[in-house]
């Protein structure tokens, strides 16, 4: 099946195909861990609360700024990435503010924050990309990075599952599906969008942060298309775990952010550009949108057994 | 128990589309009554409940639960006295989260929502006995989602929800005019046996005549915003429905 496919894509593209290298694996891997935050981030806000939120572009980003000047500037690595989840949670309730104190539409309330975050970040910086090669960072506590990941995504997958069960949990749950029902039950809808909103923008930039220190460096631009990142993630989980509850659907949008980064590499050992991926990503989320769609097409024309 | 004190309401004001839904209502509800609302469309019955709920907000006027002045109060502050049902079961549940999820949900209706683990065992066994008086087989199906059940098992779980907490008033909102006359009967006979259970304080809007004369112990008739009659003790009792349209004229 493997060869085959290979062969094809030989012949298809007349060009030399030499696979998937295990550090090209392993580097796909490591960058899935990093933006399963981002994928969890997305879930909260886009499905647990029904809240359509694209702050994200711009906490991710701000996450890596905070991390990269702290530690540059001589804070402790660990503190410097404590530090970016505070900031990305404040950035988080600016965009609730908006919406819930100002009646701004919610995908317009993320966008307007996210549009200032970038000049936050710039002043943050003082430059746009510092580079951290020559500095500490949080994975020197670990010999490994990726045990030091696996350790990181895991804690916050199940303090989200302690949270998720718990009674202010599931009152986050309702305000997602019934707002009426839950206003009607006591549950304070601003309260719980305020600490959901936060709380996804401090994980996402938590994420950006350790991007930063992974790859060595941070960038003004690193935050374009996050948003697009961890909804492709969140399909990808979603299809995975289909009609499964929302514990899996949270080890779903790990799976799906590293299928999704897997996906990345072997499209760029296709000799796609890098430019191509943004294509890519869009093609990628069309086509797992649309699949179910044509299926059931498919089914309901020629009718049911 | 209730009390509402001169009451307006006033839609979309300032604009052409205003209108005055409540002209001055005043009703006393003492404590283990059940009122029964009927008038015809746009008469102010459920906005009615939502300035009592608090989905509404008065132009004037004072409401008050329990000698307590909650008329600033919003639906979430107020909700701790309130059960509600409304007219669509879709709106009294979560479809997406399980039957247990959201008897866990309404256990707690009007407290402060904790860390701790919204569903236990003993909570789990709790729900299941309640679930059982239903007779509806619910109980085996802790774990379905609520879409999964229909409109009349929702509004069953719903009324049950309602009365879990110790909620003194409860709300109704043409609660069985969605379901066929069958489980509209069976609903209507569950809501009067929790009400007498629990000796609660109901508030019944209908648009069935006869509804409004079999249930309850006082019914009132509103019209355009105003209450028109208000009927109790033996006047009630020897009126017919075919009366009961003849005082709206």
């Amino acid at each position: 099946m493997k060869t085959s496919l290979k062969e094809m894509l030989q012949l298809a593209k007349g060009s030399y195909y030499n696979g998937m290298s295990f550090v090209q694996f392993i580097g796909a891997v490591e960058l899935g861990l990093i933006y399963s935050l981002v994928a969890i981030g997305v879930y909260l806000t886009f499905r647990l609360i029904d809240f359509p939120d694209l702050t994200v572009d711009g906490s991710f980003p701000l996450g890596g700024a905070i991390a990269a000047t702290l530690i540059v500037d001589g804070f402790d690595p660990i503190m410097a990435t404590l530090l970016a989840f505070v900031g990305g949670w404040l950035s988080g309730l600016v965009t609730a503010y908006l919406n819930l104190k100002w009646k701004i539409m919610g995908l317009l309330a993320g966008i307007l924050t996210m549009t200032g975050l970038y000049s936050i970040n710039l002043r943050i910086m003082g430059r746009p990309n510092i580079t951290l090669m020559q500095h500490g960072s949080v994975f020197g506590v670990m010999d490994s990075k990726y045990v030091f990941l696996m350790i990181v995504v895991a804690l916050v997958v199940i303090g989200l599952v302690f949270l998720i069960r718990s009674e202010f949990g599931l009152s986050i749950r309702a305000i997602g599906t019934n707002e009426r029902f839950a206003r009607a039950l006591g549950i304070s809808f601003n309260r719980n969008t305020y600490f959901t909103l936060g709380l996804s923008n401090g994980i996402v930039a938590l994420s950006g942060a350790l991007f930063s220190q992974s790859s060595g460096f941070t960038d003004i631009t690193m935050g374009q298309g996050t948003i697009i990142i961890g909804l492709a993630s969140v399909i990808i989980g979603e299809t995975l775990f289909w009609k499964k509850n929302v514990y899996w659907l949270l080890i779903g949008c790990v799976m799906g952010s590293i299928i999704y980064k897997l996906v990345v590499a072997l499209a760029l050992n296709l000799n796609f550009k890098t430019s191509d991926l943004k294509l890519i990503t869009a093609l990628l989320i069309i086509i797992i949108m649309i699949l179910p769609k044509v299926r059931h097409k498919l089914i309901s024309t020629r009718g049911k057994k | 128990m209730i009390l509402l004190e001169n009451i307006y309401v006033m839609f979309n004001k300032g604009t052409p589309l205003e209108k005055e839904a409540l002209k001055g209502i005043h009703l006393k509800i003492d404590a283990g009554d059940f009122v029964t609302i009927i008038g015809g469309n746009g008469a102010g019955k459920t906005t009615l409940l939502n300035v009592l709920s608090g989905e509404v907000g008065v132009t004037r006027g004072k409401i008050k639960i329990q000698e307590k002045d909650v008329t600033r109060l919003s639906t979430e502050e107020r909700a701790v006295y309130i059960g509600r049902l409304f007219q669509d079961p879709m709106v009294g549940t979560c479809s997406e989260l399980t039957i247990e999820e959201n008897f866990a949900l309404a256990y707690r209706r009007g407290e402060k929502r904790r860390l701790r683990p919204a569903l236990t065992k003993k909570l789990k066994d709790y729900f299941k006995k309640e679930l059982v008086k239903l007779n509806m087989g619910l109980e085996n199906r802790m774990r379905d989602q609520m879409a999964s059940l229909s409109g009349g098992q929702r509004q069953a779980v719903s009324l049950l929800m309602a009365t879990l907490h110790p909620s003194q008033i409860l709300l109704l909102d043409e609660h069985t005019s969605a379901l066929d006359p069958k489980m509209g009967e069976r609903v209507m006979q569950l809501t009067q046996d929790l009400i007498t259970q629990h000796g609660l304080t109901a508030l019944m809007v209908t648009h069935s005549l006869h509804q409004a004369l079999d249930f309850g112990n006082r019914t009132v008739l509103m019209q355009e915003g105003h209450i028109i009659r208000d009927l109790h003790g033996e006047e009630r009792a020897s009126l017919t429905p075919s009366d009961l349209i003849q005082l709206f004229k």
